[in-house]
């Protein structure tokens, strides 16, 4: 099996592994996320609780699992504005050329010279911290980024000939982005979700630590970590075990990203 | 070269420009009448509006840009709400303790991450190659802040070998530089030096872990086209030992890109080190803007946008423009 598979594979199992714990929650704990027990209050992980529980005695490995959910969601939400804005904008640039080509990219250099992760610490901060703002500022944070990429492609599969015959057919600019352009860069779409799933996913988790994403006592991979941060020093399980669930989700996403760009060679590398 | 110069400077001042507008935008997005908030609840209403035109803001808000603008050139970023003190003169006296942490940090992951990209190009497929690889993945998928609370719980809790908090322990050495390992060793305190690094090691760990995977990976890749390049299939044919090809000729074309990858690994380091100075109660501007977030002290977390950003774009052009005098190929011809 070639690297790019492996990666595809490995990458793949764990995406899918990740995905469907959150979504079977109901199904795989008995437990509530938000369920106190003041009776079982930070007992380590054991046949009852498999992660153990936290300070107000809610089963860990619950609030995991339903934390998945928002974390994965926010992670999704992320990636599909920045990059389904981005694409979108970045193939109607590509494909106009002249001065609005010109224009855009000037302000994309600009907008890429600037660290967005600090911008969107600040705009958190002053819109206020809550799950909808910071999938918002992520996502629309990251479209400058993926407008370069996707301009980049679009450019080149304009000159191809199977473009530049449907063109002198007289095809809408509609039917040419519709029909041969978006279809043309899924693979590189594909790819580069997958990877930026991985950064959103980091990126959202640090944030919400900082208390600018889930407010408690909505679980969040991000947020369980900053709630078990003061047990750390005999309570490990608290904070260990979601960032674990970062970690893995995170590169099970780069590692199925890598691989499809081998397999699927969107830009054509291999040749 | 005096053109790509300007060219750069001319592109800086346009993104600065545009840090400008964003913090500018984001400021008046914030929450709250500012001239209530510093008049306070028991304030008339007379009293508020005598402030808020005092304050300008019932001007049209380009006026509002132009004020904040001038404010910026004059370097004033306003007051903090919870000290009263400038927020330039705050964020100014807790920007050693960070740059100390994520200087050391940049430096730690270049020594470990260049030789092992090297080593890396070398034998493709060799366990080197592979750890490159993993580290470079781990790199992108582990959150800083996560593995910081991971050493402390295997470095400092399990083996006690390392503090997990704070800058120092006992007397500081006199202030000279504000940097507390240089600090320490121009008193000739050994102690002093001693203390400071093992209090830096943790955090600096944590953030130089991450660092040298997407390193070296850079580092592996030039390498691997540069040793494939003619120039070196020549300069092999002319029988030139391996070691002066090696030192010589491939790595200075290997390693200029290296200066962009710093200069953009710095943006992900400032992000990184907020969180991550959290962790430590590490005294820097990363761990004061959290408190400040907590605070609702919008001024200092406007101020640190700004600082920052200004700071990346300004490491970034000077990387730039360092990487052109060096390497005639990124010039425009």
């Amino acid at each position: 099996m070639s690297a790019g598979r492996r990666g595809v594979a490995i990458g793949g199992v764990i995406v899918t592994a990740m995905v469907l714990l959150a979504l079977l929650a109901p199904v795989l704990t008995a437990y509530g996320p938000n369920t106190v027990d003041t009776g079982a209050i930070l007992e380590p992980p054991s046949a009852r609780h498999w992660a153990g529980t936290d300070n107000l005695g809610r089963d860990l490995f619950a609030r995991i699992l339903y934390g998945g959910r928002t974390s994965l969601g926010v992670a999704f939400g992320i990636v599909a504005i920045g990059m389904g804005l981005g694409a979108l904008l970045g193939c109607a640039v590509g494909l106009a050329g002249g001065w609005v080509d010109r224009i855009a990219m000037r302000l994309v250099d600009v907008a890429l010279a600037i660290p967005s992760l600090v911008i969107a610490l600040a705009l958190a901060a002053a819109v206020g911290p809550s799950l909808v703002n910071l999938v918002l500022i992520l996502g629309g944070l990251a479209v400058p980024l993926y407008v370069r990429l996707f301009r980049s492609e679009a450019l080149s599969l304009r000159e191809r000939p199977f473009v530049l015959a449907a063109r002198a057919n007289g095809a809408s600019a509609w039917r040419l982005l519709g029909v041969h352009i978006l279809p043309n860069i899924a693979p590189l779409f594909a790819t580069l979700a997958s990877s930026a799933l991985g950064t959103a996913l980091v990126a959202a988790s640090a944030l919400s630590f900082i208390g600018l994403g889930a407010q408690p006592p909505m679980p969040e991979w991000g947020a369980l970590i900053f709630e078990g941060r003061n047990t750390i020093m005999y309570e490990w399980w608290c904070a260990v075990l979601p960032g674990m669930a970062v970690a893995l989700s995170a590169l099970g996403f780069v590692l199925l990203g890598d691989g499809l760009r081998d397999v699927l060679d969107p830009r054509g590398e291999r040749t | 070269m005096l053109r790509f110069i300007l060219q750069r400077l001319a592109f800086l001042g346009l993104v600065l420009l545009g840090v400008s507008l964003v913090t500018f935008t984001i400021a008046n997005l914030a929450p709250g009448d500012p001239a209530r908030m510093m008049a306070g609840p028991a304030a008339s209403a007379e009293a508020v509006a005598a402030l808020r035109s005092e304050l300008g803001l019932d001007r049209p808000l380009w006026q509002q840009y132009a004020h904040y603008l001038a404010d910026l050139l004059r370097l004033d970023l306003g007051t903090s709400n919870v000290s009263g003190e400038p927020v330039l003169a705050e964020i100014l006296a807790r920007a050693p303790a960070s740059i100390e942490l994520m200087g050391s940090a940049l430096l730690l992951a270049l020594m470990v991450g260049i030789p092992l990209g090297i080593g890396a190009a070398m034998r493709r497929g060799g366990w080197l190659d592979r750890l490159v690889s993993g580290l470079s993945v781990a790199g992108i998928s582990v959150p800083a802040f996560w593995l910081g609370l991971v050493l402390v719980i295997l470095l400092y809790r399990q083996l006690e070998w390392l503090p997990a908090s704070g800058r120092f322990t006992g007397t500081p050495p006199p202030g000279v530089t504000g940097f507390l390992l240089i600090d320490a060793a121009l008193a000739l305190d050994g102690r002093a030096v001693a203390a400071a690094l093992a209090h830096l090691a943790l955090p600096v760990l944590s953030l130089a872990l991450l660092e040298v995977g997407p390193l070296a990976r850079l580092v592996r890749n030039q390498m691997r086209a540069v040793l494939a390049s003619d120039y070196v299939r020549m300069a092999r044919a002319s029988g030139l030992p391996e070691r002066t090809i090696l030192w010589r000729h491939a790595l200075r074309n290997a390693l200029s890109p290296l200066l962009t990858l710093v200069a953009a690994s710095i943006a992900m380091m400032l992000f990184g080190s907020v969180s991550l100075e959290t962790v430590f109660g590490w005294p820097g501007a990363g761990h004061y803007v959290v408190q400040s977030i907590f605070a609702l002290d919008f001024p200092v977390i406007m101020g640190f946008a700004v600082l920052t950003a200004v700071a990346y774009v300004l490491v970034n052009a000077i990387a730039d423009i360092a990487l052109g005098l060096i390497d005639p190929r990124v010039r425009p011809a």
